[in-house]
């Protein structure tokens, strides 16, 4: 097994960790946008096993399933929404949250309608399954449609978490406060950035950079995370500071 | 993700604050975050490229 089929199983370790720390976050503090992120955290996390379960075990068209729209489709968007969820204390927002959800479901719905038509001969074990997934998939000309919802959640999901990571950042920057918060909104910008750069050079064609892609998001975005939430733990330890 | 405006500007007050005169976040933090967001805009681009079909993908 060479260097680069061994990234996933880190990355799905480092974002199995990532989830919990997210969701032991949202029981203790029921915010929706802690939901989301654990929900876009354990979608990155499936499409991670997905990848390493493919170099150790084989094709599976379950496991395919997982990959392509947990790992490929929806995980950005889903963590995006959650920063908008933070930021943005509109009504318009739950209008968003339903689109997403409604979206999610029928991208799913049209990924169940292409599986009968995956060409399971052309996975090859030796090929990370980023490099190798147009020739499984058809076509979007075939039918498989859901190809197109892609990059509408990618879009979406780039401009709300690094958007809203950089824009969070200027904020403390600007008002000289929480220095840890600053770094930590870099950090995850950073990260996001790496995986949607890792992404769109899969789409054209240099899919041998993903994984790496992989790891350096969920590695950045954790450090990013626990460097960010630091000065929380000290709010959470004093409920009277928390916000009404 | 780094939760920045879950608490008012008012409860940021007696906590930590951006040491004045440091040239790391006064120079390199801000250069950093005009960087990050120009990539930002260029991969945006770049992705609406590949849905309208002007960027050609496989």
């Amino acid at each position: 097994m060479t260097a680069t089929r061994v990234l996933p199983f880190i990355s799905t370790f480092v974002m199995l960790v990532f989830t919990v720390s997210v969701m032991q976050r949202y029981m203790a503090r029921r915010r929706l946008h802690f939901l989301c992120w654990g929900i876009g955290l354990a979608m990155f996390g499936i499409g991670s096993f997905a990848e390493a379960y493919f170099a150790v075990a084989g094709w599976s068209a379950l496991i395919f399933f997982g990959w392509y729209l947990f790992g490929a489709a929806l995980n950005a968007a889903w963590l995006g929404h959650g920063t908008l969820l933070l930021l943005v204390r509109k009504r318009w927002v739950h209008v968003l949250t339903a689109a997403l959800v409604i979206g999610s479901v029928a991208a799913a719905a049209l990924l169940i309608s292409v599986m009968p038509r995956l060409d399971a001969s052309a996975f090859n074990s030796a090929l990370p399954i980023s490099e190798q997934y147009r020739e499984i998939m058809p076509a979007i000309s075939d039918g498989a449609t859901v190809r197109l919802t892609t990059p509408f959640f990618n879009i979406y999901g780039l401009i709300t978490l690094v958007g809203g990571a950089l824009w969070s950042g200027w904020l403390f920057l600007r008002k000289r406060v929480l220095p840890n918060r600053v770094i930590g909104n870099v950090l995850i910008a950073v990260g996001a950035l790496a995986i949607a750069s890792a992404s769109t050079l899969t789409r054209l064609g240099y899919g041998q950079y993903l994984y790496l892609g992989e790891l350096v998001a969920a590695t950045l975005m954790y450090a990013g995370f626990v460097t960010a939430s630091a000065p929380a733990a000290e709010m959470e330890a004093s409920p009277a500071a928390l916000p009404a | 993700m780094g939760e920045p405006e879950e608490r008012g500007g008012g409860e940021t007050e007696g906590r930590s604050r951006i040491p004045a005169g440091s040239v790391f976040y006064s120079k390199i933090v801000p250069a950093v975050l005009i960087g990050l967001g120009i990539l930002t805009v260029v991969l945006i681009i770049v992705a609406v490229g590949i849905l309208l079909r002007i960027v050609p993908y496989r």
